[in-house]
């Protein structure tokens, strides 16, 4: 593994988010804010730690897969180190473990805050959070891809380590052509919502972040009560939409979009995920409406929001869930656990997991009544090969021991059964909001500094897919 | 990419004195935001509230003033009330100097208007003697106090912004100090990263071209050494190669 040219790369994703940086600190020196200082100085740290490998560095044609995988891997933790330095620098409620907290949640779009005053914090500041979200949604090496004039084998081995196997096969294109079109797309919604919102009445400002925060499927509002505050259906009906989309395969968007086939309506596998959605609303929205807790009309708003908010993975909130029946909650909870589809910018198990999950049970049982014959796994008409099946059960168990091993952490903190079961998943899944103490208009103040620790740790290694972060001990393991 | 040594030497230098110059030029940025803080607090709320007491004490003054008048003391009461007056009018003009907060003028001028009508309701009543008690401790008492309140809200106004600011300026003080506490850990990174490139570009081609040299043996036109860099360590392994084929010719013709 030839450290120099994971510095260099590294180097190339700290540029890019000193790019944000200094936009952010642009916004607080036009509003004559006290985080210009930070946010600048933190962006000078960025470029100069990013310039500094390549003064040394030598062009590098070609990165090995295990190169490939330290960058992603050391990239993600440096850029959320890096990330946490204007919240550290500010001051205010950022400790230095807050920071790192709501660093590692901003960028694995978890949307998990330790704030109790979202609204005193500056603009630029607040930007700053968005950002934080948009860079992590597409994925912080994706956009180095998009801007890198480099050789097609470095795009691909750096590309392999940041979208899953499951993933790629929904692209029907070459490697080096999807971080393109994943940024048409991400860049398309992100505009579009924007001017949405801004019509419906938030603030420009507002506007922006809120649809930096959804596309990316984070969660992190300008505001204390996240969406609740504009109590308008019309805006939650526009971000619903926009969750919606943010949670699909990007590739097949842009294939639907741009008139080709076979797209979103072709595919099984969606048409799954969106009946699962639809199902999983009217459930809610029944169970809210039997308890008296709502109106029918309410129970059917606030059913649709939540459902989609966490099965995108955003975390948004229009109403506080922890006082829900616990049917409503069991059905939330099981989303947070799905996630989105793979491809997207959600987070989660993903949906695909799970409807493949169901196609090798039922080649199981198969097997079982036609010992000689011969099976195969489909996902919207592809046979999935046995490495990539074999793949996602190794990944369901590494992902439930995760998330029972951080749990079990949590308790020994003394935190309450409810609150460390639901923190642990919706940090692992990248949701953001749980129950009990961390509920959707609550935040992860209160908890020790330890369990921001271990729940910080968690958010990157669902961000990363756990394997890949295994993987790469691996590799350090055999040197 | 840098070809030279001595620049790419330089040029990571100066990152790192670049770097350590903008954080000293934050440093001063909010040391001199603090001190324009500090001027706020000390020339306008400071002021403001001084002066403010020198109103609420001057007009308890003319309240003593006119009693001595009602209870026989009449020139010695007059005097302290034309005193009192006297530091009001130069108090005004302090406070209204320094009204930089916001709704202070709104409040400077409710002061003005409740103490003109005050002294009009004192000036009738050192005329009108035999105005009865009454008179004294309802209208002129009653108008007392709404002047002393006002004040009493311009002080409060300002006793709020000076503790507003004052919190801004430990933040600030928080603020002056960051870019210090990061410059040394970012010159310990520095410092790590630095030595990481030398020994990687410099020291250990170097270390090749040492071992090459000494493993050496004719008739081998070259070292047997691969230089990936484009620096001066490349020329010299050119070099070297140029002088090893010299020196075999010359073998060769002797």
């Amino acid at each position: 593994m030839r450290k120099e040219a994971i510095i260099k790369y590294i180097g190339y994703v700290l540029l890019f988010n000193a790019l944000f940086l200094y936009l952010s600190a642009f916004i607080s020196f036009f509003l004559k804010e006290t985080s210009f200082v930070p946010l600048f100085y933190s962006g000078l740290v960025c470029t100069i730690l990013g310039l500094f490998p390549l003064i040394f560095t030598e062009k590098i044609d070609e990165i090995r897969f295990s190169e490939g995988l330290a960058i992603s891997v050391v990239g993600w933790f440096i850029t959320c180190v890096v990330g946490m330095l204007p919240y550290v620098m500010w001051g205010g409620e950022f400790t230095f473990v807050n920071a790192f907290f709501e660093s590692v949640s901003g960028y694995t779009t978890t949307g998990a805050t330790i704030l109790n005053e979202i609204e005193t914090l500056p603009k630029g500041i607040l930007f700053w959070r968005a950002s934080t979200h948009w860079i992590g949604g597409m994925g912080v090496i994706l956009f180095v891809l998009l801007i890198l004039p480099q050789a097609r084998g470095l795009r691909s081995s750096l590309y392999k380590t940041e979208v899953s196997n499951l993933s790629r096969m929904n692209f029907k294109t070459k490697a080096r052509q999807i971080a393109r079109i994943i940024g048409i797309v991400y860049i398309s919604l992100t505009l579009l919502e924007t001017i949405t919102l801004w019509q419906l009445g938030m603030t420009f400002f507002d506007a922006v972040c809120h649809s930096m925060s959804t596309i990316a499927t984070g969660g992190f509002s300008t505001k204390n009560t996240s969406m609740a505050f504009y109590n308008n259906i019309w805006m939650e009906l526009t971000v619903v939409i926009f969750m919606l989309l943010s949670g699909l395969h990007f590739g097949m968007l842009y294939v639907t979009i741009i008139g080709k086939k076979p797209n979103l309506f072709h595919s099984k596998s969606v048409r799954t995920y969106i009946l699962f959605i639809v199902i999983g609303i009217i459930g809610v929205a029944f169970n809210l409406y039997q308890q008296n807790l709502y109106s029918f009309g309410d129970s059917l708003r606030h059913s649709l929001f939540q459902v989609t908010s966490l099965v995108s993975t955003t975390g948004f909130a229009t109403v506080d869930t922890t006082i829900w029946p616990a049917f409503a909650v069991v059905i939330l909870v099981y989303f947070t656990f799905q996630g989105s589809m793979v491809g997207s910018t959600g987070g989660g198990f993903k949906f695909d997991r799970i409807y493949l999950f169901f196609q090798i049970l039922k080649k199981q049982l198969r097997m079982i009544q036609h010992p000689k014959g011969i099976f195969a796994s489909k996902i919207d008409d592809e046979v999935i090969g046995e490495g990539i099946e074999l793949q996602t059960l190794t990944f369901l168990v590494i992902y439930i021991l995760t998330f029972f091993i951080a749990t079990l952490i949590l308790t020994f903190m003394n935190i309450d059964g409810l609150t460390a079961f639901s923190a642990s998943i919706a940090s692992l899944a990248n949701v953001g909001p749980g129950f009990g103490d961390v509920g959707s208009l609550d935040n992860y103040a209160a908890l020790p500094a330890a369990a921001k620790y271990v729940l910080s740790f968690e958010m990157l290694f669902g961000r990363l897919e756990i394997m890949n972060i295994l993987a790469l001990f691996l590799f350090f393991g055999k040197k | 990419m840098i070809k030279k040594l001595k620049v790419k030497i330089f040029s990571s230098f100066m990152l790192l004195v670049f770097m350590l110059l903008i954080a000293g030029l934050m440093s001063i940025w909010e040391l001199r935001n603090m001190n324009n803080s500090f001027s706020d607090v000390i020339d306008n709320n400071y002021q403001s509230i001084e002066h403010a007491l020198k109103v609420i004490y001057a007009l308890e003054r003319e309240d003593s003033g006119i009693l001595m008048v009602y209870l026989g003391d009449g020139s010695k009461g007059l005097s302290v009330i034309h005193a009192a007056d006297s530091t009001i009018q130069k108090s005004m003009i302090e406070i209204k100097k320094n009204a930089t907060e916001k709704g202070e003028e709104g409040v400077i001028k409710n002061i003005e208007s409740e103490y003109r009508t005050y002294s009009a309701l004192l000036d009738s009543a050192i005329l009108n003697k035999t105005g009865t008690n009454e008179m004294v401790y309802k209208t002129l008492h009653n108008q007392f106090i709404k002047t002393k309140t006002e004040v009493n809200f311009l002080m409060e106004l300002n006793q709020t912004s000076m503790y507003s600011k004052a919190t801004e300026m430990h933040n600030r003080l928080y603020q002056t100090m960051m870019p210090g506490i990061v410059s040394i850990i970012l010159a310990i990174i520095f410092a790590l990263l630095l030595n990481f490139f030398i020994s990687r570009y410099f020291v250990t081609p170097l270390h090749k071209l040492i071992d090459a040299t000494k493993n050496y043996k004719p008739p081998l036109t070259n070292l047997n050494v691969t230089i990936n860099s484009e620096d001066e360590l490349k020329t010299l392994k050119i070099e070297i190669d140029n002088l090893i084929r010299r020196v075999l010719s010359y073998c060769k013709s002797e």
